[in-house]
């Protein structure tokens, strides 16, 4: 109990922390974890080994709860090409910088993967909290981290038995195998039978979840694979709807529990033995916060998403997974590696981790998108004078587009999306393939010369440029919040309440059904 | 063990029983029945924990108020119900052919209820903000209290320390004086410390969670170094932190984590409860104590319930809920055995007797209703000049309309719907959204089930949600629909609306569309449809 208060401790004080300097809570936990045991404070070896295993298990277990393939359907082949592509080359990138260093083969690879793949953790917070969940590059961006936590897996329960030979790693991997196509079976038969036949309780629900979790972490026992398979897999079983929303609830408050106690007591084992570690950390982070974005940003252009998009999942995607943690832990314990391999495999995850807030930013997006070079063509004027520009065709384009017209206006449409584009020449309409936000753009289109401009786009801080660049055009501004209306009003544009629109038609129907 | 006990969890719960039955026998058919299971320094630390959160979630459902409108009658009842209880199982036992020692031993065994039993009943069934369940927890504290005595004099007598009266009373003395400056020091921090740093972390719930259980682990730690209790401590804790604002949505992050750890504990605890002596002679003393306590003390604190004031009902339901041994009785019974006071035979006795008790008390407390109703209807609680005062049915509301999110739309719907005279609950996780409100207001996430349940899911007219949130607002729909009640949520784009129209939502609020009429009218009204000026 001594050593879950010591360690309940180092949360409190690692989520207050990460609150007021608005870092990522794992990266603070796991820092304070190493200063705490470097100064003889954190937790016992032992009971922070027993707490990594007990949080690995319910972390990973939760991560497999919300892989639900349903979620990038619609973007699979774009998900694939990025996700297989990000891992792939970063992770031959960072292998060639570890035997550069000096790393032994098998430490190299070990580190090369532990580049690869991106963290599901942190990246999912930030997209909440930046409310872009949903948006379409929030959505590759989900697909691709999903899909690398699954590799990253596979990885694991190959890596485990490096020094046997191909035949095991083979045998492993039909075992992993055998194990997923039963967690399919049950994810597309067995659960939905069950939550439709026994409606379980809260409390059985949570039951019957764990009773899958310690049932596929025996089976991956019996069947000589490491338990965060069997963890993943348990998860991937439950993550077909409405279960995985029912369970999203009650095992919320677990996975934070287990969550704050894992990087804290994982910390607790890093060994910061010499300054060369920190180098070494040093060298390996900047493979993943360089790496990571060039070649997200070229891959996921090259798959149809426009720049600004690429560069915003290239930012986002740029650092080390808390897989990668795993990884070394299951390299240690096979003897594979070294604990200071692990500890820069470990400092690596904390300093990219701590760097995404910084660098998932709208400036260095901009920084980046000033620098691209297909931003740098800027073309000539297209010619058009009192028109309406339309920026950000979405879902209602078709309507805003046929009102225009049928007012006897000419339209002009600025989008990134490749697919709008297309759907825009189909339907000639004028459109140009783009930045809402860019100036260069919006020179190109006339914005000086349209008589309105029409700003549906996704981000007030974006409407809010288009309105200072607009001069004096008018702009009429989508906005949804109270607070972005009085903003674009104060800057001089018309702002449209979507709110207001939506809570009208709202009272409409509520009046007109009368419900009682 | 979480296997077996999710398995006989879905069997016992196809014949009524409540789940910790279901648990003790899974502790009894992995344990010395099967051999499966040992208990090891982990499930032991693991169990731990299941008690501390449960009293941390005790602590939390109960403020001033509450305490002030039952604590006369939980201290005249506990008192009352610890000497009568003592004295009759005293009587018992020596009738029984027990020698004093062990009549005495046996007196105390039987005296006290078990806390972690009763709390996760009144909790599984909602009734901790009852009056019965106020009283019944103020008798379990008062019972605590008292434990501390006991333990302070057995451990004088078990490390053969001196029994002299001036030391008794002094150790007795440090126990109480260390439980006061405790309780003290929280309530103090609840009001000058705690306020505005949880004030700051509120807007970010895991914050705020993780800060709630290290601040329940720092006053657990201080409750066992000033040789308290854990449980004493855990309560202090959630006590102090449920005179904030937050303690209803502390108390849904709680509860999951608790009803795991605790599974594991009543598991536990049926692995420990297995006896390994069984005879005739020992199955009839059984029998006989279990039937006093079954009987004896539901009677008994009735009367006490009853001769301060309260009704029938809820002097019935307190005194139900305490119908059980303690586990603790197990704990002093094997002090007694190791200090060679009472016989080795006894601990069986005592372990029998418990798991007859609690399985049975469980059945019973899942029945109340239907025994005070039958027992009501025969005339055997008499008659009383009480008004019914339990608030279990109270304020059971209806034909009222939740609205979930307060962002702008969120509010204007709350809004209005309530100038309407409309009854609006607004929930949200941010408490700063939910100011300045006209409506009521709740702060929580509605992902957790039992924020929409304890609002009236199920009797609400209508449910709507304003949240942007693909995932909680399908989660939302899909509960409505199980419900059987209309739900309005917002499309984040199109490409959901086939998934919200097989869920039933009666209305799709699209605001990315419907603003499509706002713009052209904007732009009929700033002049900038129609020809152009020269």
């Amino acid at each position: 109990m001594n050593q879950l208060a010591i360690l309940l401790a180092i949360a409190t004080i690692g989520y207050g922390l990460a609150k007021w300097r608005r870092l990522p809570v794992a990266a603070v936990l796991l820092l304070l974890g190493i200063l705490f045991s470097a100064v003889g404070w954190g937790a016992d070896r032992e009971s922070a080994r027993q707490l990594v295993e007990l949080g690995l298990a319910f972390l990973v277990f939760n991560t497999g709860i919300e892989l639900n393939p349903r979620r990038f359907l619609h973007q699979t082949r774009q998900v694939l090409w990025v996700a297989f592509g990000q891992f792939l080359l970063v992770g031959l990138a960072g292998f060639g910088v570890a035997r550069w260093m000096q790393f032994d083969w098998t430490p190299a690879i070990y580190l090369g993967f532990a580049a690869a793949a991106s963290s599901t953790l942190v990246v999912i917070r930030q997209l909440k909290n930046q409310q872009q969940m949903f948006q379409p590059f929030g959505r590759l961006v989900t697909g691709v981290l999903l899909l690398q936590d699954a590799i990253m897996i596979t990885v694991i329960v190959l890596l485990a038995r490096l020094d046997d030979g191909w035949l095991a790693m083979g045998t492993d991997f039909g075992a992993l195998l055998l194990l997923a196509v039963g967690a399919i079976l049950l994810h597309l038969f067995v659960l939905p039978w069950m939550e439709r036949t026994l409606r379980p309780n809260e409390e059985l629900l949570l039951l019957i979840a764990l009773s899958f979790l310690f049932l596929f972490l025996g089976a991956a026992y019996w069947l000589g694979l490491p338990f965060i398979a069997g963890a993943f897999l348990a998860g991937f079983t439950l993550s077909v709807f409405p279960l995985n929303g029912l369970l999203r609830g009650l095992l919320g408050s677990l996975a934070e529990f287990f969550h704050a106690l894992f990087f804290a007591a994982l910390g607790s084992l890093v060994v910061f033995s010499s300054f060369w570690v920190l180098l070494q950390a040093g060298a390996m982070s900047l493979v993943v916060l360089a790496g990571t974005p060039i070649i997200v940003i070229i891959l996921a252009e090259w798959q149809g998403q426009s720049a600004r998009n690429a560069i915003e999942s290239g930012l986002l995607l740029a650092q080390s997974s808390e897989l990668a943690l795993v990884l070394g832990l299951v390299g240690v314990g096979a003897g594979q590696l070294d604990h200071p391999t692990f500890s820069v495999m470990a400092l690596t995850c904390a300093i990219t981790m701590m760097v995404t807030p910084f660098l998932a930013t709208d400036q260095a997006t901009w920084a980046l998108l000033h620098r691209h070079p297909g931003h740098r063509r800027s073309g000539g004027f297209a010619g058009f004078e009192d028109h309406a520009l339309l920026l950000g065709f979405g879902s209602a384009g078709m309507w805003v587009v046929k009102a225009l017209r049928k007012a006897g206006l000419r339209v002009l449409v600025i989008d990134d999306d490749a697919a709008v584009i297309t759907h825009c020449e189909r339907s000639r309409i004028p459109c140009l393939r783009g930045d809402g936000t860019d100036l260069q753009l919006l020179r190109r289109a006339g914005i000086h010369e349209a008589r309105f401009v029409i700003a549906n786009l996704p981000r007030p801080i974006d409407t809010m440029k288009v309105v200072r660049h607009a001069e004096r055009t008018p702009v009429v501004a989508r906005v949804f919040e109270a607070s972005e209306e009085a903003a674009v009003r104060e800057a001089g544009g018309i702002p449209v309440s979507s709110s207001q629109a939506a809570f009208q038609k709202f009272l409409d129907w509520f009046e007109k059904t009368q419900v009682r | 063990m979480v296997i077996t006990a999710a398995v006989l969890a879905i069997l016992i719960r196809m014949i009524r029983l409540p789940t910790i039955v279901a648990y003790l026998l899974a502790g009894l058919a992995l344990g010395p029945m099967t051999g499966l299971i040992e208990i090891s320094p982990a499930i032991d630390l693991i169990s731990e924990l299941g008690i501390v959160l449960l009293l941390f979630l005790v602590g939390l459902e109960l403020n001033f108020g509450q305490i002030k409108a039952v604590g006369k009658v939980a201290v005249f009842a506990g008192l009352g119900q610890v000497a009568l209880s003592g004295l009759l199982g005293f009587l018992v036992s020596l009738a029984l052919g027990f020698d004093f020692p062990q009549a005495a031993f046996l007196a105390i065994d039987l005296t006290f209820s078990s806390t972690v039993v009763v709390v996760k009943m009144l909790s599984d069934q909602h009734a901790l903000e009852t009056f019965h369940g106020r009283i019944a927890i103020g008798i379990l504290l008062i019972q605590d209290i008292v434990v501390i005595v006991v333990l302070t004099v057995l451990a004088g007598i078990a490390d053969g320390g001196s029994m002299a009266w001036n030391v008794v009373v002094k150790e007795v003395a440090e126990a109480l004086g260390g439980m006061l400056l405790l309780l003290g020091g929280v309530l103090a921090a609840a009001k000058w410390l705690l306020p505005r740093p949880f004030a700051w972390a509120s807007p970010m719930p895991g914050t705020l969670f993780i800060w709630s259980l290290g601040w329940c682990f720092l006053v657990v730690t201080a409750a066992h170094l000033a040789h308290l209790s854990i449980e004493l401590g855990a309560f202090f804790a959630g006590f102090s932190l449920a005179q904030l604002p937050y303690n209803r949505d502390l108390q849904h992050r709680i509860k999951p984590l608790m009803n795991f750890f605790i599974a594991i504990f009543f598991v536990a605890l049926g692995v420990k409860m297995a006896p390994d002596v069984l005879d005739t002679t020992l199955m009839m003393q059984v029998l006989m104590l279990s039937a006093v306590v079954l009987i004896s003390k539901p009677l008994i604190i009735q009367w006490l319930v009853r001769a301060n004031g309260f009704d029938a009902r809820t002097g019935f339901h307190a005194g139900l809920s305490l119908a059980q041994i303690s586990e603790f009785s197990f704990i002093l019974t094997g002090m007694g055995v190791s200090a060679g006071l009472v016989a080795p035979r006894m601990l069986a006795l005592v372990t029998l007797t418990g798991m007859v008790t609690i399985g049975v008390s469980t059945s019973l407390i899942l029945m109340r209703e239907q025994l005070y109703q039958f027992a009501n209807g025969r005339g055997w609680l008499g008659k009383t000049s009480a008004q019914p005062i339990d608030t279990e049915d109270h304020e059971k509301r209806s034909g009222h309309i939740i609205v979930v999110g307060m962002n702008t739309l969120g509010r204007q719907i709350a809004t209005r719907l309530h100038e309407r005279g409309e009854e609006v609950l607004a929930i949200d996780t941010d408490p700063r959204k939910l100011q300045n409100l006209p409506s009521r207001t709740l702060l929580g996430n509605v992902e957790y089930h039992d924020v929409l349940e304890e609002e009236g899911l199920r009797r609400a007219k209508l449910v709507v949600s304003a949240l942007q949130i693909e995932a909680t607002n399908d989660l939302l729909a899909y509960r409505c629909r199980e419900a059987g009640i209309r739900c309005s949520v917002v499309a984040v784009d199109l490409s959901v609306m086939e998934n919200l129209l097989e869920l039933d939502v009666a209305w799709v609020m699209l605001p990315k569309i419907d603003v499509v009429r706002a713009q052209t009218a904007a732009l009929r009204t700033h002049g900038l449809l129609g020809e152009k000026s020269p």
